[in-house]
């Protein structure tokens, strides 16, 4: 054993640095923006390869300002965090009946979302539009999160039932005999212990909605509810030769997500091993 | 799955009201079933997406699709993209996920590191390399100062390397997501057990195939059939990068579907092509989830 424990410390060592080496290399492609973000306007391309020769962080203050950001990052994070709400909620609401009830009713309804996960949304993009129009919903927020959380809906109560099924029922079961209601018992026994699976489920939605560009430029487009994508791309047809530009908005964009990314990533591992399982 | 089954067979009076589930069903049954069945059902009309007049033409939009040439040419580079994204995804997936799931320090550092490429705004992650292949940008530029200039090219207009050099990003975009889905199947696996295979004098190939491998299956499950999805439907890359040049070689049939229905306006043959697609993509799914499910019975 002791033996087994000192090869495996030397192992460690190697693999760290080869990791490392590894790691650099995949995030060049990252990094190099940030290094151009950085850098004073007449040296991005005189000098392509080299590190800048002083930090010039004028260009974030500009990206902000001319670019609009601060109201594009209001908008995104009002229809992400909305939408993420709405998932999070219904979709384990629904999950949590699917999951505990029996018969070919409640099996055809998993199937019903299963299908659902792979139904191709943009084959019925265009009749959506005109529906919501005549609605008076493009261009609103109400519209585009409806939208998103009913696409991204049926992953998410997929992803639920399969972490509540292998849930024990032994702590609902005691809730009920001590004569909690079933909201009470979903809200206060079942939820707490879906933490894993709940991380999953923001990280990944809240990451495709946050990231969408599609839909918010079909369905928001020419409206003052633009996120931060649509700007962003408006915003690089306008820069597209001042790189420096380009890239100071591309990180500013990139930072909340990062953000999100590190609070929750044990969190989301835990809800994926559980996924597998069940 | 019986013995769980049988398990809460017994607590069968735990109700959860039947209503809770109207919330989530409702909204995916406007946005995702009603909204795809519209759309299909234009793909038999001659809808130009405009006027508020479609005319049935029955199957005519699909007899013009099967008879353009281009349209096999893009299914064929999609089928390539498809491919290439899968294997070489999975490939790096595993790799990363073996290496950074224990005995490495600073593994969640590293682990974000690989993740970030996930997580940008796929808008970003295009421009980025755009930049990066441009003729007079940093990849030329490197080959250069290396004394390798013969090897600098036009990257993105080549006819051949055009489709490479997309397959690169997009393979940099999901490789991250393979490797967090392998890693959550990895938690799954003692170290006792690899202690007591390193004792037995086991190599660390043996221990990946017989040890690792098998654990793996369920986690193949799932990268298997996003990566394929995600390579069926690639868009974005191509879009961004090369817009489906030069002279359409690395055109998609989602990239020919967008350009007809919003650029030539050609709503109901659009439609028909998109149908298509949305039929080789659950035929081709859920044939394989078949397939690996049974693989992942025959392992356990």
């Amino acid at each position: 054993m002791k033996q087994v424990r000192q090869k495996r410390k030397r192992k460690t060592a190697v693999k760290t640095a080869l990791m490392f080496i590894v790691a650099i290399l995949w995030v060049l492609p990252f990094i190099y923006p940030i290094l151009i973000s950085v850098k004073p306007g007449n040296e991005v391309f005189s000098d392509l390869l080299g590190l800048p020769s002083r930090l010039d962080f004028s260009n974030y203050v500009v990206a902000w300002t001319k670019g609009n950001m601060g109201r594009a990052l209001l908008n995104t994070a009002i229809i992400t965090v909305s939408t993420v709400l709405i998932l999070v909620i219904f979709g384990s609401l629904c999950a949590y009946t699917i999951a505990r009830r029996r018969g070919w009713i409640w099996n055809a309804l998993y199937l019903f979302f299963v299908v659902g996960t792979i139904l191709p949304y943009k084959l019925g993009l265009l009749p959506t539009y005109v529906a919501f129009n005549k609605a008076g919903l493009t261009g609103t927020f109400p519209g585009i999160i409806l939208l998103q959380a009913g696409i991204q809906m049926p992953m998410t109560v997929f992803l639920f039932t399969g972490f509540i099924r292998a849930t024990p029922t032994m702590y609902e079961e005691a809730a009920q005999i001590d004569g909690a209601s079933p909201l009470q018992t979903f809200a206060h026994v079942i939820f707490p212990l879906l933490a894993p699976v709940t991380a999953t489920v923001v990280i990944q939605n809240g990451i495709s909605v946050w990231n969408d560009f599609f839909l918010s430029l079909i369905f928001l487009g020419g409206s003052k509810r633009l996120p931060l994508s649509v700007t962003l791309y408006s915003y690089i047809g306008d820069n597209a030769t001042q790189w420096n530009l380009v890239f100071a908005s591309v990180i500013l964009s990139l930072i909340p997500v990062v953000i999100l990314f590190l609070l929750l990533q044990e969190n989301m591992m835990k809800g994926f091993a559980g996924g597998i399982k069940g | 799955m019986t013995l769980q089954r049988k398990k809460t067979k017994k607590y069968n009076y735990i109700k959860a009201p039947w209503f809770w589930i109207l919330p989530a069903v409702a909204l995916v049954f406007v946005m995702r079933y009603a909204t795809v069945a519209a759309g299909g059902w234009y793909a038999f009309t001659d809808w130009n997406g405009i006027s508020f007049k479609a005319d049935f033409v029955g199957l005519k939009n699909f007899q013009t699709l099967f008879q353009k040439k281009e349209n096999y040419r893009s299914l064929f580079t999609t089928i390539r993209y498809t491919l290439c994204l899968m294997i070489g995804s999975n490939i790096l997936g595993v790799v990363f996920a073996s290496l950074l799931n224990r005995g490495v320090r600073m593994k969640n550092f590293l682990r974000v590191l690989i993740f970030i490429p996930v997580i940008m705004l796929p808008m970003s992650v295009s421009y980025t390399w755009k930049f990066i292949y441009q003729y007079d940008g940093p990849l030329n530029t490197l080959l250069n100062s290396v004394h390798l200039s013969n090897l600098a090219t036009i990257w993105l207009a080549h006819p051949k390397l055009s489709f490479w050099a997309i397959m690169v990003v997009v393979i940099w975009r999901w490789a991250g997501r393979c490797m967090l889905i392998y890693l959550a199947g990895l938690q799954n696996i003692s170290e006792d057990v690899e202690d007591a295979a390193i004792i037995d004098g086991a190599s660390a190939w043996q221990r990946f195939t017989k040890i690792s491998l098998p654990l793996l299956a369920p986690s193949m499950t799932i990268t298997f059939t996003l990566t394929l999805t995600a390579g069926l439907n690639i868009f974005d890359e191509i879009m961004a990068l090369t817009n489906g040049g030069p002279n359409k070689l690395t055109e998609s049939l989602a990239t020919v579907i967008y350009k007809e229905t919003y650029v030539l306006g050609n709503f109901g043959y659009g439609a028909a092509l998109s149908l298509v697609l949305t039929i080789l993509v659950v035929v081709v799914a859920l044939a394989q989830l078949l397939a690996l499910r049974k693989r992942e019975e025959e392992m356990q």
